[in-house]
């Protein structure tokens, strides 16, 4: 890594083509900051943000071994400051309760949409998910507080390791723990109505 | 060894989640999974929770037109 956290050149392949990082990665960019910010526009800012500096840095990569991690990390520190530029522009506001695991809002009808429980040999990717389910997850994950839908976003979402998450947030590694242990029981409250109910499952 | 509670179980279950669960503790955890519905039910529900957010960005669905062309203004493309 160079002195600000961009990839080095460290293989012979030509850089990525402006082109390429747009269709491959736009996507990606965009969806995590919309799940980290909650909302669309903001997302948008983020994503252009994001690509613009990509763009600006694409002839310091040489192939691009290096570039979903980098583009991760450059993601959620520009929604992170984002956020934090909204919540100035909004600091004559009552701040809400830090602590709360989940913002308020109603609650879905249980079983509104039914999930479909992954089989124990199921590799991620060998879960399909239809629009309302993908819909139903997001619904849950936009209901957890900034704090700890971050946490949950990057560890059970993009599948960060609790080391790399305290790292990208600043926080200590208990922090990460305490914050994912809490989202990961909400998630699981919020989404339970939704799962098919096999023999001795939770109640 | 003192048999695991549910309490305990609980404040287990960021490691169960993930793995890393010392290698002392796993039968114990093995043995209270085996025998408390509740905390088995805990556990499978939380990990259903995880796969089935984990295939999110699988099939990320491709942005909409309109974002697509406005970002692709921004960024001079």
């Amino acid at each position: 890594m160079s002195t600000d956290g961009s990839p080095t050149a460290l293989a012979t392949e030509p850089p990525p083509t402006p082109e390429v990082v747009f269709r491959e990665y736009a996507p990606r960019i965009y969806h995590l900051a919309r799940r980290m910010l909650n909302n669309d526009a903001d997302a948008e800012d983020v994503t252009g943000e994001v690509l613009m500096q990509v763009v600006r840095k694409l002839h310091t990569f040489r192939g691009d071994s290096s570039l979903p991690t980098w583009l991760h990390r450059v993601t959620v520190n520009a929604a992170l400051a984002h956020r934090e530029k909204r919540a100035s522009r909004a600091r004559h506001e009552t701040a809400t309760g830090d602590d709360s695991v989940f913002d308020s809002g109603p609650a879905d009808p249980p079983g509104a949409v039914r999930l479909s429980r992954p089989k124990a040999h199921h590799t991620t990717a060998d879960v399909v998910l239809a629009a309302e389910q993908r819909a139903v997850i997001e619904k849950a994950v936009a209901r957890l507080s900034d704090q700890f839908r971050d946490v949950f976003v990057l560890a059970d979402v993009e599948g960060l390791a609790n080391t790399e998450i305290a790292d990208v947030l600043g926080l200590s590694l208990s922090a990460v723990k305490s914050r994912l242990h809490r989202a990961r029981l909400r998630m699981r409250e919020l989404l339970a109505p939704h799962f098919d109910h096999p023999e001795g499952d939770d109640r | 060894m003192t048999p695991l509670t549910c309490d305990d179980l609980t404040a287990l279950l960021n490691d169960i989640l993930n793995d890393e669960v010392e290698l002392h503790v796993r039968a114990e955890v093995e043995i209270h999974l085996g025998i408390c519905p509740h905390c088995g039910g805990l556990v499978a529900a939380c990990r259903a929770t995880i796969t089935v957010t984990r295939a999110l960005p699988t099939c990320e669905p491709p942005l909409p037109a309109d974002l697509e062309a406005r970002l692709r203004k921004r960024c001079g493309g």
